[in-house]
Order: C-alpha cells, then structure tokens, then sequence
C-alpha cells in the first residue's frame, strides 16, 4: 500500500502565495520517512491534508490528487517498479485506489493515525490505561486481548507510574509517551509523528525507535517531523520542504532496522 | 539571585509524593543554568514555582531577597519571562503586532519608541513579514519565536525557558543562541529547561540534574 501525492497544491485562504506547490511523492508501506524543512515552510500542513485534520473549510484551498495506492505519481522514488505493465494490473490497481481527498475523517483514520506537537488536543480520557484502550475499544478488540496489548506496552516503554493517572496532568514528555503507546496500539498501516517525540528524555529515546522500527517490520509507514535529527539515523528516506517544493534530499537502501 | 530553603511541592493529587522535597539551592542571576533530567522528574514544577505560579507545600523562594510569597504576580511576571512548553497556551491577540504590544496597550504607555522596539524584535526574530497574521495561524517554530520577541518587549531580569528548542530549525536555534549569549553579556540570566543535550552543553554555565530524589548540579563554569 503505497500513500502518493500528485501535483498537490495548497493555499491558504486570504493568501497570494501557496504553501504547497505541486508537491509529488510516494510514501510506501514499511517505510520510514523524515520530513525536513524550516519553520513555517509547510510541513505540518502537508501532514495534516495526508491525515484529514485541517478543517473542512480548507478543502477547498487543496488541488492535485492525493490516493492511497495510486500508481500514477512517483517523483521521489525511482525504484518503483515500472508501473502496470498490463492493462489488468493498472485496471487492478484502479479499483483499489481510495482518493484521500474525498474520504470522510471515519475512513481515512483507518488507514493513517498521527500525532501532533500539542499532546494536550490529543489526550481524551482521564486516566492513561482508558487512553491505551480507547483505540482498541474502537475496534472491538476482545477484552482480554487488550489488556495483554496495554499491559505490554506499559512495561515496554516503563508507563506503570502513570498507569491510573490523569494523562493532562502528566509531564509533557510523559504525555507524548502515552500518546505514542496508543497510537502504536492503534496498528493502522501509516504513522504520522509531527513533532510528536520531541520532549521525550533521551534515555527513552532509543526504545522509542526500537518500536518504531518494529512497526516498520511489521509494514507500517511512517512519516516523521523531527528538527533535532533524532530519527535521521532510520530513516529510509529525507524529504525537503522548501518554498513550497518538496524534494526527495537523501534515500537509503530500504533498511533491516533491529 | 534566586533562593530555595528548604522547598518541598507535591500536587494535591499526590501529596504523599513530593515532585521537591527539603531542596534548598542557589540560581545566580546573571548566567545560563542548564536543567535537565527525565520525564516527569518535575523540572517544570521547579520552573513554574520559581514563577510563583506554584507554591511550595513548605519552604520559600526568594528572588532578589524577597520572598515569592509577598510578591504579587504582576510584579514577579516583571522580573521574570516564561516561556512554556507550548506556545499556544500564552498566545491571545489578534495579530503578531498586537502580541508584542498588548501589556503596553492595556497599560495605555504604547508610544513611538515602544513600536519601534516591536519592529526592531520582529526583525530579530523574522517575523516582520506576517506582523498582522493571527498568531495561532503560525507554525509551533514561528509560535515560540513570538512568544520569545513578546517576552523581550518587557525585557525581564531573568528567563525561563521550558523546552526553547522543540520545534525550532537549525536558524532559530542560531537566533536563540545569540539571544541567549547577549542577555549573558547584560548579566541577565537564564534557566533552561531542556533534553537538547548538544544545545545545553554549548549554551548552559551550568548545570541542573533532576531526578525523583533530589537536584544536584553536574556541571559547572570554570
């Protein structure tokens, strides 16, 4: 499953200029991407088209074409493989793709989940072991099976202290843990991290990507904001954002992360 | 200079736990002191407390030989900036312009020379070019550069900074590097609260090791 924008565009409302000049990437399954760029230039904007989260008066601010599993864009990767060689295969291909521009919040959270840099707009219960299970009880999970889900990643990422506690009175660190568990929880095929790291303390910060790439193996995408470069060491691809253009600034050879 | 004797805080919620217990320490005015620790060790409590925008369970802080407790908010927000974790949470005008003048507005002491400093911050920190977009429609980046010019409008005695780096750019780094380098060189001091180790260890006199026990320093200038 592949997330590939098109000539996408977008401009504020009241503005001249666009944020986003025909922006074209691909962004596949099992892959994880860091999205560079300065302040203001446009990347929490672009996070928030791909995971629907500007509000509905901006739709119309948005051209180009954004799909899941598009096959007709693919600027940044060159290593894709050449595309439909038969006409089943593109007519295949057709019918699977789901335009992210049109799909209502419902559908287009089962496929992409995302963090932003505010913990506190995303904290939705009042205790961090309901927060864990809010996502899981979404999708009816059994409940036996949800609790061996949170109680794993409570020990995994050491949340036991904060287990009956009010996440909004948590330390912001703290809270971008227990949001992270969640979202991990969630297991939707595409992450998005915007910022959403940024004051874990760096004595977790290695377990962090440990399950990160344990979600890439696992064939999520993911797709982080990071302006201390901690995550540029697992990064399969770099993009750049810069005057509206986004371009691809370096790749690696698709990774075995441990 | 900033004085703690025998500070002990605990959240009401868990008062049998105490984030400071009997801390008793010096923070000089006029240099930058680094605190760091892990999450949840309570390094924004001690911030906000140094604020009074806590009070000690027991104990007292003084600032400048007076103690937090008889100084009204108004007159510690004077001598002391904070800069939150999240800028959002201390943005409330209209436009970038208004933010900066907005105390000076209220305070009906907005003249010429006061305008001409908000030109002169919004150069520093870049943002000149969006002087009258609403401040919530900027980045997290753009939002704490703000929210740092609006502090320097007051031009307060001593800075606490909570996290300054998150979602800065390699750029805004250099300008609150050189922000914090200048202040030093008026003798005007700084905490900053931060796990940006690289920036920390370039920017910080010393330094502030919190963990649940205690705060001891790690670090110290020459």
């Amino acid at each position: 499953m592949n997330i590939c924008a098109s000539e996408l565009n977008f401009t504020f409302p009241g503005k001249r200029t666009s944020l986003l000049r025909d922006v074209n990437f691909t962004w596949k399954q099992g892959q994880v991407v860091v999205l560079q760029g300065k302040n203001g230039v446009g990347k929490s904007t672009l996070t928030r088209i791909i995971c629907k989260a500007l509000p509905d008066d901006y739709e119309t601010c948005i051209s180009g074409c954004l799909c899941l599993d598009c096959v007709q864009a693919d600027h940044l990767s060159a290593d894709q493989p050449a595309a439909h060689e038969s006409r089943d295969e593109a007519k295949k291909a057709e019918s699977a793709r789901v335009n992210l521009l049109t799909i209502g919040r419902r559908q287009s959270a089962q496929y992409i989940s995302a963090l932003f840099p505010d913990p506190d707009l995303q904290i939705l219960t009042p205790d961090t072991e309901s927060e864990l299970a809010f996502g899981l009880e979404q999708q009816g999970i059994p409940v036996n099976r949800m609790n061996d889900m949170i109680n794993e990643i409570i020990s995994e990422l050491s949340l036991k202290p904060l287990r009956y506690r009010n996440p909004r009175l948590c330390s912001g660190g703290e809270k971008q843990l227990i949001l992270f568990a969640a979202i991990l929880l969630m297991n939707r095929p595409f992450l998005i991290l915007d910022e959403a790291l940024a004051m874990i303390d760096n004595s977790r910060i290695d377990k962090v990507k440990e399950m990160i790439a344990r979600h890439k193996r696992a064939s999520a995408g993911l797709l982080l904001i990071d302006h201390q470069g901690r995550f540029d060491d697992i990064a399969d691809e770099v993009w750049s954002l810069k005057e509206g253009h986004l371009t691809l600034q370096s790749r690696c050879q698709m990774r075995e992360l441990k | 200079m900033i004085q703690l004797q025998n500070v002990t805080f605990a959240y009401p919620s868990h008062i049998q736990q105490p984030v400071l217990s009997h801390l008793s320490l010096n923070l000089r005015l006029d240099i930058c002191t680094g605190l760091i620790g892990r999450n949840g060790t309570g390094k924004t409590t001690f911030g906000l407390l140094l604020m009074g925008l806590l009070q000690p369970v027991d104990g007292n802080i003084y600032l400048n030989g007076k103690n937090l407790k008889d100084s009204p908010l108004h007159q510690i927000g004077s001598q002391i900036g904070y800069l939150f974790q999240n800028p959002r949470q201390q943005l409330f005008a209209d436009t970038i312009i208004d933010e900066l003048l907005f105390p000076f507005t209220l305070q009906q002491t907005d003249s010429c020379e006061v305008r001409k400093r908000a030109d002169r911050l919004l150069t520093l920190f870049q943002l000149d070019q969006n002087r009258n977009t609403n401040p919530l429609s900027l980045s997290t980046g753009e939002q704490k550069r703000l929210v740092l010019a609006a502090l320097m409008m007051n031009d307060p005695d001593y800075l606490i900074l909570d996290e300054p780096t998150n979602g800065l750019d390699q750029e805004s780094r250099g300008i609150l590097g050189n922000l914090i380098t200048e202040r030093i060189m008026m003798e005007k001091g700084l905490l900053l609260i931060s796990h940006d180790q690289p920036f920390v260890n370039q920017h910080c006199h010393s330094v502030l090791s919190m963990n649940e026990k205690n705060v001891r320093e790690v670090a110290c200038a020459t």
